[in-house]
């Protein structure tokens, strides 16, 4: 019985806790149970709490017996540790952040938190979110459970393995250049990265302010539209954050579909079974009556130098408050100088990817280079919003894949500029602050999974959701 | 970016960080491979673009609102004395 609930979507345990098939009590304990077996091998935690999950249970099953309880109370599930959770750690897998409790919570815990949902604990992550392999946490490295030899994706690795192994329903992560898709990729899980501005940032530990946005990875694409809406919404304390109508996927004639497919971004380096499964999405959609469209992005190979440009350079201005002084780690090592404290306390706190992308995003505003790199890069941006605007006159949607390879073997992917690459999909989205939906799409070899990606216009993760569930019905 | 311009001394004084001479070295290794990420953005021309955002910030009333009280303010400082982050002493 336990191995079957642990299985179940979360749209079925919001239907079998209504029917009293189980008690919200008994689903987070199949769920702690379950972590229990799987962390020793996956390690995708790096907090939890048994006893506050089944206390918060224990509430979720008075409110179910009400009535009236929302959605997802009582829903176990997992969230990135760079999400602020009162009274509870959040490290962002730094030591610049070992042992600092928030005196607050985040929007989007607030709001799920409300609902009633189960927290079973705080997910592993690349350290500030700064990765594509979870490889670059300070406390751990987390396994991809479908194979343990490979990395599960980053930045939120722990986010993706987690719901993977069965050890959460559904996970919150957060996505700056595809850290939510990319873990859902390597995972073979459903990843959404909503439009800039669908959820609020007030909470998240800053990596790339224009870039940064949290969303849901489940199991389904319609788990994923679900815990998007409970997250969605303007929120006054990220003057950024708006409403934008509801996310839900509703029935589509696929017939009246246009589908853009860029050939620019087919390079030798995406692997030839990522091109097959691409290739065999696009026939999926044409197979169900969808037109598809040969649409252009000049500047689309611009995208990546723009990202790592821009996300660099902010990294460098939000990663300034961490200075040994009000918060966080200092140093012990320092004279009495208030300058030494802060670059010891710096040096010891971040780790090795950390502080290179703090040192790119320096050169990349320093006196000299900034008109030449980072206004460039701006430009860049804009230019491929423009693209991106003329491609969406042509299309309704565009498709690609969500990542070059399938999951790559941890340790592969020491040299820097080679897991940089891996971004190359995903980090239009972020520039154009366009909504991506990763969904998968066939196996490859070892029956790892490959994955696809969605992007539309802002504000149409509806449309993604709808399209997503009918290249979900398709890929079974 | 000109590789031979990455002043990797300066940059870890602006950047605050106390870096060992081999991570010296080894990010400025790093930095000058990385940058060739960057080379596609030399040819884009200097331009006027006006990209219009969709909708305005929406800016919260100037009121006051719920703030940390000084406590919780505190409870992650390092070090604190009577309701102050305490510091090494750095002014004679």
């Amino acid at each position: 019985m336990m191995d079957e609930m642990i299985s179940r979507s979360l749209c079925e345990h919001v239907e079998a806790l209504r029917n009293k098939e189980y008690s919200a009590v008994e689903l987070a304990g199949a769920f702690l149970k379950r972590m229990e077996e799987a962390e020793p091998s996956i390690g995708a935690y790096l907090w939890s709490s048994p006893e506050m999950a089944l206390e918060s249970a224990a509430l979720a099953d008075k409110r179910l017996a009400l009535g009236n309880a929302p959605l997802l109370c009582g829903i176990p599930m997992s969230l990135k540790d760079n999400i602020s959770t009162k009274d509870i750690p959040t490290t962002c897998a730094s030591r610049m952040l070992e042992g600092y409790i928030p005196p607050y919570s985040a929007t989007v815990w607030e709001k799920l938190s409300d609902e009633g949902c189960v927290l079973l604990g705080k997910t592993n992550m690349d350290e500030f979110a700064m990765g594509s392999c979870n490889e670059n946490s300070a406390f751990a490295v987390t396994k991809n459970p479908l194979d343990t030899s490979r990395s599960p994706g980053g930045s939120s690795g722990g986010s993706g393995a987690s719901v993977a192994a069965g050890e959460a329903v559904f996970s919150i992560g957060s996505d700056t250049g595809g850290s939510v898709r990319t873990p859902a990729a390597y995972c073979g899980l459903v990843g959404m990265k909503p439009t800039y501005g669908r959820v609020s940032r007030y909470g998240l530990v800053a990596f790339a302010s224009s870039f940064d946005q949290i969303g849901p990875i489940t199991r389904t694409v319609k788990d994923n539209a679900t815990v998007l809406c409970a997250i969605s919404g303007a929120d006054k304390r990220d003057s950024q954050s708006r409403n934008g109508g509801s996310a839900m996927p509703c029935d589509i004639d696929p017939k009246k579909l246009r589908v853009g497919i860029c050939e620019e971004f087919m390079s030798d380096g995406v692997s030839e079974q990522v091109k097959n499964a691409h290739r065999k999405a696009a026939d999926a959609l044409l197979g169900m009556g969808a037109q598809i469209v040969q649409v252009k992005l000049p500047n689309i190979n611009r995208a990546l130098g723009a990202y790592y440009v821009i996300s660099s350079a902010e990294a460098s201005s939000n990663l300034a408050r961490f200075d040994g002084i009000r918060y966080g780690y200092r140093t012990k090592n320092a004279s009495a100088d208030m300058d030494d404290i802060y670059k010891m306390s710096r040096q010891e706190g971040f780790g090795r990817e950390v502080k290179r992308r703090i040192m790119l995003g320096t050169h990349a505003l320093s006196e000299g280079f900034r008109d030449e790199y980072y206004k460039k890069a701006l430009l860049a941006k804009a230019l491929l919003k423009e693209d991106l605007e003329k491609a969406f006159s042509e299309c309704d949607l565009i498709l690609s894949p969500t990542v070059p390879s399938a999951a790559p073997v941890l340790g592969s992917l020491e040299d820097p500029l080679r897991a940089y690459m891996t971004d190359v999909f995903s980090v239009p989205a972020n520039i154009a602050g366009i909504p991506a939906l990763a969904l998968p799409f066939g196996t490859g070899e070892g029956g790892l999974p490959l994955s696809v990606q969605l992007m539309g216009r802002k504000f149409s993760e509806s449309l993604l959701y709808s399209v997503g569930l009918l290249l979900e019905g398709g890929n079974k | 970016m000109n590789e031979k311009n990455i002043n990797i001394e300066k940059l870890s004084l602006l950047a605050k960080l106390q870096l060992s001479e081999d991570e010296k070295a080894s990010l400025e290794n790093d930095l000058k491979r990385i940058v060739t990420l960057a080379d596609d953005l030399l040819s884009v021309e200097n331009q006027l673009l006006f990209h219009e955002e969709d909708e305005g910030i929406e800016l919260r009333e100037d009121t006051e609102g719920k703030s940390l009280s000084r406590d919780s303010a505190l409870k992650n400082a390092p070090d604190t004395f009577e309701g102050f982050i305490a510091v090494p002493k750095f002014l004679n």
